[in-house]
Formats: C-alpha cells, structure tokens, sequence
C-alpha cells in the first residue's frame, strides 16, 4: 500500500513539472536576438534594461580615478544638464586594462572606454569590437583638432578614437623662486641645459630629482626621458620605425637616446640620492623634492601632469611657485616633436546608440572642455579654446604648446608591441640598478621581439 | 458481482506497473523532467526582474531544492536495479557530483591551459612551442628558475624548517607559561597575509638618499651606528634574499607548531631509555626525536616547498620582479595580466604546474604510507 502511495505522488510531480516547465518554454524564445540584433534597430529593442524608466543611459568604463573621477564626472554633469533625458555612468577602474579585456571578451563591454594607452584600443580595434567613427563625428574631428590627433585615433586606417583630455611629455619642471634667485635662466638648447646643470651641481644641492619605481610598471618614466629625446635628435620616421620596432635598440640612434640620459642619470652629483634612488624612488614621490625644505634638487623632467604629485601648498599656488619649460632642442637639424598621450574614446560595436554618440560629439567640442580646463590641472587640444579659462599661467603656456602642436607623437613605449613596452621597462631599470649595463640591457630590450 | 471487478482491475494495473522496471523507467522520466525543470527556473531566475534579496533566497533554494530532488530521484533510480548493479552505481552516484565538479574546474581548465599554451597571444594562431621556448630561455624565465630554486626552495625552506624546529625544541624545555608566550610571538605572522607582511617588511627595507631622514628601520640603524644607507631590494642578488626572510618570518610560525606537537609526541619512555643509556640531549635529539618525527619534517618540508614554488605575493609588492628577483608566479601574472600573452601565460603555468607536481605526488605517497588514505 505504501509504496502504491509513493509511486502515485511520483507520477504527480512529474506531470506537475511538466505542465510547469511547458508554460515557461514559449516565454524564452524572445530574448536571444537581442545581443546580435543590428545596431540601426529603435532604441527600444536594443536595450531592454531601460524599461520602467524614460532615461537613456550611457555607460563609460575608464582608468581615471580619484578626484579626476571627480572632476570627470563634473564634465558629464554638463552635459546631462543639456541632455536631461540622458543619463551618463562613468566608472573608474584601476585595473581597468584587465577589465576590459575581460569584459570585451565577455561580451558584456561599456558603451565606451576610455583608453589610457593606444595599444589597448588598436587591439580592441583589430579583434573587431569596435564602431569606426561616422560621419558627424568626423566632421567635428576634422573642425576642432589639428589633423595629428585624428591621425592618433586611426588604427589600421580607419579613424576609431577621439580624445577629450591630453597630456604632453618633455617638460622640465623648476621651483620659480629658488630658480629665479640663483639667478638661472630657461637653457634654449641642449648645451645649455648640460652647462646649467653643471653649474647646479657646484651648489651642493642635485640637479635633478627622479624616480621611476611603480610596482610592475616600474621603468615607464624612463621610457619618457628616451622618447622626448628621440624626438630632438632623429627623424620622426626613425622614430615611428622604432616604435614599430622596425629600429633596434642597440641602433646608434636609440643607444644614442640612452647615452644622452645616461650623462644625466649617471654622473655622479646629478640626481638627488644617486642612481640607486632613480631605482627605488617612486614616480611621484620624486617630483616633491623640488619644494622640500631644504629642497633636494632645482629640475625634475616630468609629463604636464606633475602638478598632482607637488605637495598641497605648492598646487595651492603653482603660477607663483613652478616654472616650467620643455626640454630644448638638441640636435639643430632636428624640428622637436611633441610627445603626447591621453584618453583615447572609443564605441564598442553595437552599442552606437543615438545618446551614445551624441555623447561623444559633444567631447569634441569646445563647450565639453571648459569645465574641467576651468578645475585645474587638465588641458586639452580643441582648436578655439578660450585660454583664460584655465586657472594658471603654467596651464596657457602648455595648452598653447599643445594645440598649435603640429607634429605629435604618442608616447613610444604606449604605443609599441606589448612584449617591447614591457622589455622597454624592465630593460631601463636593469640598466639604472646596474643589474644590465648599456648594451645587455639594449640587446635585451631587442630580443623580446624574437 | 458488479462491484468487485473495478477495484480489482485498478489494483492489477498498478500492480503491473509497480514493477523495479517500470518503476525505473517513471523515476528516470521524472529526474529527465526535474533537470529540465531546473534548467527552465534558471533561465527564468536569471532572466527575472525581482529585489536583488528575494532573488538570493530563490537562488539558494533553487540550488539546494535542485540538488536535493535531483539526488533523491537518482538514489531511488538505483534501488530499482539489481543488487548487484546497485552495489556497482551507488559509489558513482556518491563520488559522480565531486568527481565531476573537480573534472569541470581542475581537469578542464588544466586542459585549456595546455592547449593554450601553444597558441599564440591572442588564442588564435598555432605557433607550436614557441611559448617554451620562451618559458625556458628567456633572461626573464631563467632569473625566475634562479630565484624559485636557489634563493626561494632552499633558503626559504631550510630556513624555515630549521628555525621552526629549533624553536619548537627550545620552547619544549622552558617553563609552559613562557613556551606559550613565545610560541604565540612566532605564531603569530602567520595571521597577517603575505601582501600585508609585505607592507610591513617595506617599511623595513625603506631605503632614502644619505643625508635624508631614514624611515627604514634598517637604514635607520645602519645610520645610527655611523654606515652609509643601503638600497636593501636593489643590491643583486642578496635582495632575494631579503624577500625571502619575509616568507621565513611568516611560515616558521607554521613549522614550529607542528613540530612543536609532534615532539610532545614523542613517547617519554623512549627518551629516558636514551639518558639512562648515557646519550647526551644532542645525542637525544638526533637519534630519538628527529628520526620520531621525520614524517612530520617531510610532510611540513613539502608544503613549504610548495608555497616556495608557487611565491608570488611577496615578490609581486614588494619588487614587481625588478632587480632581478623575478619569480615563476610571476612571470605567469604579468603575462596574463599585463601583457594579455595568453599562450606565453598559459606555457608557464604548465611549466610551473609541472614543478610542483612530483613534489604534490611524493607528499601525496608519502601520506598514504602513513595514513593509507590514498
């Protein structure tokens, strides 16, 4: 009798399963389409978590943390004040590099990323995960920017990339008063340069501060000091070569580079704490020495960034205490070039929606850089720019140096093979802690290639 | 008359069906069902717009219920079989569940890994062994290989076990209430993470310019006693080293507990015997309780060596493998996860996973000799 019992409630469970699972299978045939359906579909069907509420949104997964992420997301409030109906997330991520390499590959990316580097887009853009520039777009590009800037955001010919806030390389940073009471003046050539800081040395305190310790990252302020001198002493083709890696580095040209800072980095009484601190010291722990108290050296070579890394007096007042000017020219035949990086903005494919895009329009125009220009320490190449919005004196001179820039190259190290950057850093910081000397360490920058 | 044939044909219906064939075939049916029941509930949960809690309780009790229905249908399938299939499908019914989750998240992905690892970059192209070659002869793999075998197996290990046992005999022999304390003391880093040693040991190993403020505690005492200050984790090769003292500190607080509790094991009688015979406690040590507690030495010996092998976080925040102090572990992590070099990430692991296997199997044999758990 039991087990008659027992094999009845079997059977009644199983049709109650049945009957369940029957009313649930037509429910899901609808949904599948919507990862792959075309992107030139209403806005309805292309998102459907937006059901419930009328605002669009955006999504935007980028590097910039901290109170950049403030400020950043200031500069999206501005636009949202225009575009009500829009709402705009930006999340900032430190290891963003990983996340959206996993997310991409996921397929569960942003809307838009904001590349730190060129590499992480081109790759993006080679894999095919992301929407070529349209028309409109390019047509503001075209407008507001110096061709050099849509030349960087082009990758294997076609235009993917647009930038809103950039940085430049090759300044040499000074503290003003204790460098206009030595009596010192801005050194117009290379020469220069090496007299002054000879002339430093004699006072006891170093030339130069420098560091370029950062975790497994270690080396890339090194990379910086090549690269802008690559750009005064060869042709930007020998540049664009080595990037490539077409040009080794134990080519005369680069070992040149790396002879040129190597009369900074290692003659004895140059650098604050001798070559053992360049190894050790952390990037941004060595721009402080310029104001310390007393201070530890008159120069330090750093990207228009630095101001950040100054102690909080010294932002407090950057006009009255940094002067600033870019590394001189060195070889007369040679036109300097600018290094230049920043944000590179990209749409992944499929996520082109109408606000997406109006949303990246709108970074390339003037209105969208007045904010954050007007909050400090952010300049930007948009041709037109009212130069008095920006706070400091310091923040004109290189926003001028920037957008009439004609010629521009990325950051090399950024921009070269992922195995060459990394050999790059480690190869520089081999070469500094005397773990390699000149040529080991170029020989084995080459062989990551092999 | 009328009346008695319907209960009875009734009963012989279900009596024909109450048969362990039929019963088998409407218990499979209905675990086919459940499964697709459980299926459809977790595309509709997944699917589900619902308060993120009242969808975690439904989770849970989808994933419990599932497994509990599916279990209890599958254990009543097999006591429809024959005794003799039922005695053979029971174990695999037991074992099947864990035996199939380690094949789907060790076995395969091991797999993965391997085929991966004769790919290029990207995943995409063959490239043959070009990732071996590199993970045998790269400046970068050798220095590694150097490191995790020299400085890291050796000393780390050696260290470790000697301090350890050391200390474990010493603290034997004082007074209970001092034996707790100073085991405690060296216990104790085993609480703090190796990231969080790592901090810690920074603050050590802090090198400024002469001159400056030393706020290293080395440097602060080398200057005190009138020394220049040293670039402790720049100077090659010692700085490994350094590195490895930070492992030493964390995992002698480990060796000494153990062998601590082994010595306590060793029979007193034994000891005696040896004294009374006129061994002196050296004698003792080394002909009573080392060959006593031998199976603890090994079995401690080779999990340290394994955490040897496999080191990464100290060497990953305190350096980042620069100054030549890079290991295996990670050479694996920043290919993987800075240089987004899948295949040369991927011949890595392999080549480390391939290290710490004999050293996996000889514990796991010497383990079963004395415990025949395997």
């Amino acid at each position: 009798m039991r087990r008659k019992h027992w094999l009845v409630s079997v059977l009644l469970i199983a049709s109650m399963l049945l009957a369940a699972c029957g009313s649930k299978g037509g429910s899901q045939t609808q949904t599948p389409d919507a990862g792959t359906g075309s992107q030139t579909q209403t806005p309805s069907t292309s998102q459907p978590q937006q059901t419930g509420s009328e605002k669009k949104t955006v999504t935007i997964l980028g590097a910039v943390v901290g109170t950049e992420e403030t400020m950043f997301n200031e500069v999206i409030a501005d636009f949202e004040a225009a575009n009500p109906d829009i709402d705009v997330v930006y999340t900032g991520a430190n290891d963003f590099a990983t996340l959206i390499e996993v997310k991409a590959q996921g397929g569960d990316p942003p809307d838009i990323a904001m590349f730190p580097q060129p590499g992480g887009a081109q790759r993006m853009a080679e894999l095919g995960y992301l929407v070529p520039l349209w028309p409109e777009i390019l047509a503001n590009v075209d407008q507001n920017y110096e061709p050099m800037w849509k030349e960087l955001g082009t990758f294997g010919g076609t235009p993917y990339g647009i930038f809103h806030r950039v940085n430049a390389k090759g300044w040499i940073w000074y503290n003003k008063p204790a460098f206009e009471a030595a009596g010192y003046e801005v050194p117009k050539t290379w020469d220069e340069l090496m007299a002054l800081v000879e002339k430093m040395r004699g006072t006891g305190i170093a030339p130069f501060c420098d560091g370029i310790a950062a975790g497994d990252a270690t080396g890339w302020k090194g990379t910086d000091w090549i690269e802008s001198i690559m750009l005064r002493t060869t042709s930007t083709e020998n540049y664009d070569r080595w990037v490539a890696g077409e040009l080794k580095f134990n080519s005369p040209e680069v070992k040149r580079a790396f002879e040129l800072l190597g009369d900074i980095w290692m003659t004895p009484g140059n650098v604050y704490g001798g070559q053992d601190s360049i190894a050790l010291t952390d990037v941004a722990e060595a721009a402080k020495g310029l104001f310390t108290n007393p201070a530890q050296c008159w120069l330090h070579f750093q990207g228009s960034f630095v101001t950040s890394f100054f102690q909080e007096d010294v932002q407090a007042n950057l006009d009255e205490n940094v002067g600033v000017f870019i590394m001189p020219p060195i070889d007369p035949a040679v036109e300097p070039g600018l290094a230049v990086g920043g944000d590179i903005f990209v749409v992944f494919k499929g996520h082109d929606r109408p606000e997406v895009k109006k949303f990246m329009e709108w970074l390339t125009t003037v209105d969208a850089t007045k904010k954050w220009a007007a909050m400090g320490s952010s300049l930007f190449p948009h041709k037109g720019q009212d130069l008095n919005v920006y706070k400091t004196e310091l923040e004109r001179t290189m926003a001028e140096t920037i957008i009439n820039a004609k010629a521009g190259r990325f950051d090399g190290s950024d921009a070269m093979p992922a195995e060459l950057n990394r050999a790059f850093w480690v190869g520089i910081t081999n070469w500094v802690s005397g773990a390699s000397d000149l040529d080991t360490a170029l020989q084995e920058i080459d062989a990551a290639l092999q | 008359m009328r009346r008695a044939p319907e209960p009875h044909s009734r009963s012989s219906l279900l009596a024909r069906l109450d048969t362990p064939l039929w019963r088998g075939v409407l218990i499979a049916a209905a675990l086919a069902v459940s499964g697709a029941f459980l299926l459809e509930t977790f595309y509709f949960l997944r699917d589900a717009t619902l308060p993120q809690w009242l969808l975690a309780l439904l989770a849970i009790a989808w994933g419990v219920g599932g497994v509990m229905l599916l279990f209890t249908l599958a254990s009543y399938l097999v006591e429809q079989f024959p005794a003799t299939w039922k005695r053979r499908l029971i174990p695999i019914l037991f074992v099947g569940p864990a035996v199939a989750v380690v094949v789907g998240y060790l076995a395969l992905p091991t797999l993965r890994t391997l085929i991966a690892s004769f790919y290029d970059a990207n995943g995409q192209q063959f490239v043959g062994l070009a990732n071996y070659v590199y993970a045998f002869s790269s400046r970068e793999m050798l220095i590694s290989f150097r490191n995790n075998f020299f400085f890291w197996l050796t000393f780390g290990t050696s260290f470790s076990l000697i301090l350890g046992l050391i200390v474990a005999v010493m603290a034997d022999r004082t007074h209970p209430v001092f034996e707790k304390i100073v085991k405690a003391i060296i216990f104790m880093p085993m609480a703090i993470s190796m990231v969080g040693a790592s901090v810690i040991w920074k603050f050590v190993y802090e090198f400024r310019p002469a001159g400056a403020p030393q706020i290293g505690l080395l440097n602060a005492l080398v200057t005190a006693m009138g020394g220049d200050p040293t670039p402790w984790l720049l100077r090659q090769p010692w700085n490994n080293l350094f590195l490895v003292f930070i492992f030493v500190w964390l995992q002698t607080g480990f060796a000494m507990v153990v062998f601590s509790a082994a010595i306590k094991n060793v029979p007193a009688d034994i000891l005696e015997a040896g004294r009374i015979d006129g061994a002196n406690e050296v004698q003792v040590f080394f002909h009573i309780t080392l060959p006593t507690i031998k199976g603890t030495v090994l079995t401690v010996g080779t999990t340290i060596v394994l955490g040897t092998l496999k080191i990464f976080d100290v060497v990953q925040s305190m350096t980042g493998g620069n100054y030549g102090t890079q290991v295996i572990a990670n050479v694996q992590y920043t290919q993987m996860f800075r240089q987004f070099n899948f295949g040369r990430a991927s011949a890595v692991a392999i080549v480390l996973l391939l290290v710490v296997l004999p050293i996996m199997l000889y514990n796991l044999r010497d383990f079963s000799k004395r415990t025949e758990a395997f």
